[in-house]
């Protein structure tokens, strides 16, 4: 039995840690629906600085920068990622594997001197060409490759490959086996991998800063906006954003749970 | 039985992976509408002849005919073969009747009509009531039994079942065995089992060929195959038996397995039949059903004798496995019925006797080998 007091003190622990987590993050929610605009004085609630968020242009095309930035990355690292996931669950090699792995935890900062180096060195230098959207889609497919590759072969290990051999064996051709047979088994894998990729690209910043030239995404107008202080405005920004990110990464958390009880 | 066409001609085929010869020199007929068994132990290539006959892997080696076309060459997709896998290998994301009607959906069959055969098929294996479910809330016994559907939907020329029956629990797996048969009466398609489960192949197939490191060691129907072995391992692999063993020579009319110790008698014609020649080393292969077992033997006793002490007595139901240990450390086995004398005790001494039309003779493979 434990002591009336140690359950007590157990339990303010664990609220005073999940507000340690989740304070920051109120405040910020809280802050964007304040009439006032004021971290100091409340003024009652109200969805205005929603309102301005909605018709500041500037954001708006941050925000579609962003979202063709995420789709461009998310599409390219499914593209390379899964025939790589394949190579990897064919070879089985743990050094392979790691190699893959590396680029998840290879820190931002690194990445973003990296490519800004190697971009300015072969296509600024060599070709003229000026960077801008495109070089982030790169950049971010980096990683994003190593995301869907791990995911997706996560997928292929339990996946049973003599479906593939019953299905040519019942008349499909190596095609038509992969569209009605290998895809559908590994599509919750892939779309997993495609969202976190997704989610990632939308909320990156320092390597978006370094490779993005005089384009501006998301990330980068939030912290253009707030060098001179936080508006309400961005509070409201920012919470979206938290909205979005929180959808993404539940349905991928749904998908990679239905894919291990599969 | 001759006359009757061949649809599968394997010629002299090898196949090798790396330094292993997986499939060596093999030559094989099977024939229109029979039930064709694979048998041997893991490792001596049965599954990948049969994976090469589905196509899946090509033969270093030799020639494989399908109604006398050469298969060389020719996709998995394009053979008019279909294989049940060992791991059943259903679409885990389609329904029952979608995996039954794929074959058919592939060959360009439209959906309603591929629907309503896979309904026959699956009837044909009763499992008409669950169409609608996906292959995870089947049992073992009903996935085997959608794996047989389909893979029979398309009518193939000849069906390969790959080890049909190992994952499945004692008691399914001999109704199986029966229903296997039924359903190939039924439909008349040529089946070609891989299987190591000696009992299994003698229960259903017609003909069997015995594998041992990738070569055929026998050929026959079971019956052949379990009276007449060709060789010790044949005769070791299908059922339990006691051997004998000697160097054979003729006398007058009579023919002996000579050893220091023994002298056993064997029947002169089969032995002449055996083809063994004499001064070689023979085996006499006698079955524990064969054997015979008293405390004293009399005057009707069996002509071969050793005596021994009975070490074990297994109860089986129908039988009892009688195991009695001889002076020279090795064992032999004796089967009695049920309704035989069952008054034999453990430790008891005993007499063990075989009669020389009750054994098969084979050539000795470790004959001119160096003594193990």
């Amino acid at each position: 039995m434990r002591s009336r007091g140690g359950e007590l003190s157990l339990g303010a622990l664990f609220v005073g840690t999940l507000a340690f987590l989740y304070l920051p993050i109120a405040v910020l929610v809280g802050l964007s629906f304040n009439e006032s605009g004021l971290p100091t004085a409340w003024g009652g609630f109200s969805t205005r600085w929603y309102g301005e968020l909605v018709r500041d242009e500037e954001i708006k095309d941050a925000a579609l920068a962003t979202l063709v930035v995420a789709l461009g990355a998310t599409t390219l690292s499914v593209l390379l990622g899964t025939p790589l996931a394949f190579g990897l669950d064919r070879l089985r090699s743990r050094t392979l594997d790691g190699l893959v792995f590396v680029p998840m935890i290879i820190p931002d900062i690194v990445y973003a001197i990296a490519f800004l180096s190697a971009f300015n060195l072969v296509f600024t230098q060599k070709l003229g060409q000026q960077l801008g959207l495109w070089s982030v889609v790169l950049a971010h497919a980096t990683f994003g490759i190593a995301f869907v590759a791990i995911v997706v072969a996560t997928r292929l290990a339990h996946f049973d490959h003599s479906t593939v051999e019953a299905s040519l064996d019942l008349g499909a051709s190596e095609l038509r086996t992969f569209l009605e047979v290998t895809l559908p088994q590994i599509a919750p894998g892939v779309i997993a991998g495609a969202l976190i990729v997704f989610t990632l690209s939308v909320d990156e910043f320092v390597i978006a800063f370094f490779t993005a030239g005089i384009e501006v995404t998301l990330p980068i107008k939030i912290y253009s906006m707030v060098r001179f202080g936080v508006t309400p405005v961005v509070n409201a920004l920012a919470a979206v954003v938290l909205g979005v990110s929180i959808v993404l990464v539940l349905a991928a958390m749904r998908l990679r749970g239905r894919e291990e009880a599969a | 039985m001759t006359d009757v066409p061949e649809v599968i001609r394997i010629e002299g085929v090898t196949k090798r992976f790396g330094a292993v010869t997986a499939v060596d020199d093999v030559t094989l007929a099977i024939r229109e509408g029979e039930f064709f068994g694979l048998l041997g132990p893991s490792g001596c290539g049965k599954t990948t002849l049969l994976r090469m006959l589905a196509g899946f892997e090509q033969p270093d080696a030799g020639r494989l005919l399908l109604d006398g076309r050469d298969l060389a060459g020719v996709k998995p997709y394009r053979r008019p073969v279909n294989m049940m896998f060992q791991s059943y290998a259903l679409f885990p994301h389609m329904t029952v009747e979608r995996n039954v009607a794929y074959g058919l959906r592939m060959e360009g069959v439209r959906k309603r009509e591929a629907l309503a055969r896979a309904h026959e098929a699956l009837e044909l294996v009763q499992l008409q009531g669950l169409a609608k479910r996906r292959p995870a809330q089947l049992s073992g016994g009903q996935k085997q039994r959608v794996a047989l559907a389909r893979a029979l939907v398309k009518r193939p020329r000849v069906l390969l079942l790959d080890e049909p029956l190992s994952a499945l629990d004692r008691q399914i797996r001999s109704e199986m065995q029966l229903e296997l048969k039924r359903i190939q009466h039924t439909v008349g398609v040529t089946f070609v089992v891989v299987t190591h489960d000696q009992e299994e192949a003698i229960t259903m197939a017609d003909r069997i060929a015995v594998l041992d490191r990738g070569r055929v060691v026998q050929l026959g129907d079971p019956e052949t195959l379990y009276e007449a072995p060709a060789s010790p391992f044949v005769a070791r692999f299908l059922g339990e038996s006691n051997l004998f063993s000697g160097t054979l020579e003729f006398r007058g009319d009579e023919a002996f397995l000579v050893d220091r110790e023994a002298r056993w008698r064997v029947d002169a014609q089969a032995a002449a039949r055996s083809g063994i020649a004499p001064g070689r080393k023979a085996l006499a292969v006698v079955r524990p059903e064969r054997m015979a077992m008293v405390r004293d033997p009399g005057p009707g006793a069996p002509t071969n004798l050793v005596s021994g002490i009975v070490a074990e007595i297994v109860y089986l139901g129908a039988a009892r496995k009688v195991v009695v240990d001889l002076p020279d450390g090795s064992s032999l086995q004796v089967r009695l019925e049920s309704r035989a004398d069952a008054s034999f005790a453990p430790g008891e001494a005993v007499v063990v006797g075989w009669a020389p039309e009750d054994a098969a003779l084979v050539a000795d493979e470790d004959d001119g080998a160096a003594p193990q």
